[in-house]
């Protein structure tokens, strides 16, 4: 059984007038899987409302869903249409190689989409350009993923344009148009050859104006009896995260299998370096990116690696 | 069951009033009967200058939207005010909505071929000054931002940050806030927040203090409690701005009711994400449920509710999960739980503040789980919806989505509650 299947706990608590003086009561009535007394007798035009819950956790088995950031006007009078993916499995990572579970229309099946797919919602990564006379047209990413198929539609919709650095901060906003601080710039330093299962060094060289300025962690607040400011500051979801100073990260968007980072995560970056290595199980090419942050604006560099018959050969 | 007669009762009573079977009685005229409604739930926005695209001051500015006027009221969509009056807590302060028997006469106005009625009847005219757009009432202090920032005609959504010192000179409690945008500003701002930076090197973002977003109101403090700004705080204002096919020059100001000096309320108040879930999951052309959770740490009084979700979202409800309170039970459960709150006809254009009256506030033990039930509505049938045909999940855009509730309140002491509780019981008897 794939779903769950949840019934909805709802208590009316009632009185003539109308007004619910609420108050806790002892005695609660629920009505499982029943109407939502709100809807189903209020007067309001609401049909039933589901009351599956689609947010339980998979491992594995599900399927991956593309999906459309939005579209850039750029310079030349192009269009860069950017999507992300959504893999709704928690663990299972998938490679899909170009063709009928994987492709672009129109055009041929490969147009440099993701082939291999990062487990949850990968955003951003991937962009394609169209003509300046793309106009109405309509771009379809198609990911068949465990038997089902999921679509994503790019188009040049007035509502769904979007800036460079709406991008480089992963569609946070922040820092505005007209703040100064600059995004870092990333180079990737050339790969050395390397056997397969044989570790092979990642070189990033980044630089950056330095802001915004980095900042320690914020003190911890927890409740404290009879302090109540001090509750007051519970941490809120709209806050931004604390700028820490210039990180890489490293993920995978092609292959033909796993691409093992010996570090994951965020990697500090010291004296405008920061390393890690890459494992390969099977031949093939790869292609990885490396995204540097400096807390605010990121900026992203790929490297294509194929992987031969006991060496490796790099090349960006 | 008696909850369900009521309900069915309304239901009918509510069918038989809009399908135009006026009740019997005198003519109903809108000097008589319509205007005092307008003057009271409708005229604040409706008049020249303010949010409203038409005034409804006059007989004269009325009468050309009197269809319009019927078929908003009897679908409840004006005034905005989409709590779901058949569940959970429904005393608010402020409210602006219609009785039945309110919307019953402008529905047999409007049929009756809406007349004007006797000039004399009229009431005198609604006083307003540009202060009374503050849902707080007047405020006893306005910060604003320096300068407008100019907003470009077209384009994607912006963000701008910009930090201000109001010099504030000494600590001061407050009993309401409100933020919101200047009236040239109103198109084009989805939202507006303020934290509050008390420590610039210690944590210069600061922690959350109110929001404005399209429509919002205020957070007006339950008696005796209050939000605590700390001399030489600064405000940090983060504006989320769309784009309406003009320039438009935006400002905002956030207003302070303030306590009078030297006077310390009991509770210090806050207003608190609840409920967030950041793995939403909306696939194209399907209606879809996300939960999420918050654990009150304390007992507490909630003093107002409100919904926070994009352009998807359709309905949230509240939930109060209560502890387990068997002194031989390891395992928390079985829950009890109650529905505190519903939006039913949830409208990404107004984010109410459902502020609660004091006589029913939710006086919650603590342990308490508060469980924020959001559905959204990603088909063609929404008609915000701007793209149904792909997936959708968290983000900041106005076209990404979100789902968590603010939730205004303050914590109190076990004893407290016992005697707030006892209370309530006692009133309610």
């Amino acid at each position: 059984m794939n779903k769950v299947i949840v019934a909805a706990l709802f208590l009316v608590v009632g009185s003539p007038e109308g007004l619910r003086h609420w108050y806790p009561t002892p005695a609660v009535t629920a009505s499982p899987g029943g109407p939502l007394h709100g809807y189903a007798a209020g007067g309001s035009d609401s049909a039933q409302l589901p009351t599956e819950l689609p947010s339980t956790k998979f491992k594995s088995g599900q399927d991956i869903v593309p999906y459309f950031e939005g579209w850039i006007r750029n310079k030349d009078l192009s269009f860069d249409l950017v999507f992300g993916y959504f893999n709704r499995n928690w663990e299972e990572e998938i490679a899909i190689p170009p063709g009928p579970d994987n492709s672009i229309d129109p055009g041929p099946a490969d147009r440099g989409q993701p082939t291999f797919f990062l487990a949850r919602r990968q955003g951003w990564v991937y962009r394609l350009r169209v003509p300046a006379d793309f106009g109405k047209g309509v771009v379809t990413w198609t990911i068949k993923a465990n038997g089902k198929t999921e679509k994503a539609y790019g188009e040049l919709l007035p509502v769904e344009e979007i800036t460079e650095r709406i991008v480089m901060t992963r569609g946070n906003l922040n820092p505005g148009e007209d703040d100064p601080n600059k995004p870092p710039a990333v180079s990737i330093a050339p790969t050395a050859t390397a056997s397969i299962d044989a570790p092979l060094s990642l070189s990033a060289s980044v630089s950056d104006d330095g802001l915004p300025k980095p900042r320690p962690a914020a003190p911890v607040r927890t409740p404290q009896t009879g302090d109540a400011t001090t509750i007051q500051a519970q941490a809120n979801s709209s806050a931004p995260a604390r700028p820490r100073g210039l990180t890489i990260t490293w993920m995978q968007l092609r292959g033909p299998a796993k691409a093992r980072f010996d570090r994951t995560g965020p990697i500090a970056v010291e004296n405008g370096k920061a390393e890690t290595a890459v494992r390969f199980g099977e031949r093939g090419t790869y292609v990885l990116r490396v995204t540097a942050n400096d807390g605010a604006l990121s900026t992203k560099a790929d490297v294509t690696i194929t992987v031969g018959g006991g060496s490796t050969a790099g090349s960006r | 069951m008696r909850a369900t007669l009521t309900i069915a009762f309304l239901a009918a009573f509510a069918h038989a009033a809009f399908a135009g079977q006026a009740p019997a009685g005198p003519a109903v005229t809108f000097s008589k009967d319509v205007a005092p409604i307008l003057q009271k739930s409708c005229q604040n926005c409706h008049r020249p200058g303010a949010i409203a695209p038409m005034s409804l001051l006059t007989y004269q500015d009325a009468r050309p939207w009197a269809r319009s006027i019927k078929a908003k009221v009897t679908a409840r969509e004006m005034p905005p005010w989409y709590i779901d009056r058949h569940i959970g807590i429904t005393k608010f302060k402020d409210d602006p909505s219609l009785t039945d028997a309110e919307i019953a006469t402008i529905v047999k106005w409007v049929d009756e071929g809406a007349p004007a009625g006797n000039a004399k009847d009229m009431p005198p005219p609604r006083q307003f000054t540009d202060i009374d757009k503050w849902h707080i009432g007047k405020p006893d202090m306005i910060v604003s931002l320096p300068k407008p920032y100019e907003l470009k005609a077209n384009g994607p959504d912006e963000f701008y940050d910009i930090d201000v010192d109001p010099d504030f000179k000494e600590d001061m409690y407050i009993s309401a806030v409100e933020t919101k945008p200047e009236p040239y500003s109103f198109k084009v701002v989805h939202h507006a927040t303020a934290n509050m930076i008390e420590d610039e090197e210690a944590d210069p973002v600061g922690f959350f203090f109110n929001e404005y977003a399209l429509g919002k109101n205020g957070d007006i403090f339950p008696e005796d409690s209050g939000r605590l700004i700390k001399a030489g705080s600064k405000i940090h204002f983060n504006l989320h701005l769309h784009p309406g096919g003009e320039r438009a020059l935006v400002n905002v100001s956030i207003g302070f009711k303030l306590y009078p000096k030297g006077q310390v309320p009991k509770h210090v108040a806050f207003t608190q994400h609840m409920g967030d879930n950041t793995d939403l999951d909306i696939p194209p052309g399907q209606v879809v449920r996300t939960d999420g959770y918050f654990r009150l740490p304390r007992a507490a009084v909630l003093s107002a509710f409100q919904p926070h979700m994009h352009n998807r979202g359709k309905a949230m409800c509240m939930e109060a999960i209560y502890p387990d309170i068997r002194a031989d039970s390891a395992r928390p459960g079985p829950a009890r739980t109650e529905t505190l709150n519903c939006v039913s006809n949830y409208q990404f254009g107004w984010h109410i503040t459902y502020p609660y009256a004091d006589d029913v506030a939710p006086i919650l033990p603590a342990g308490t789980i508060i469980h924020i039930t959001a559905w959204h509505d990603n088909t063609a049938a929404n008609k915000y919806n701007p793209n149904p045909r792909n997936w959708v999940g968290y983000g900041q855009r106005t076209i990404d989505e979100m789902s968590f509730a603010w939730v205004s309140l303050f914590y109190i002491d076990d004893s407290e509650y016992e005697a707030r509780t006892a209370a309530r019981k006692k009133a309610n008897e």
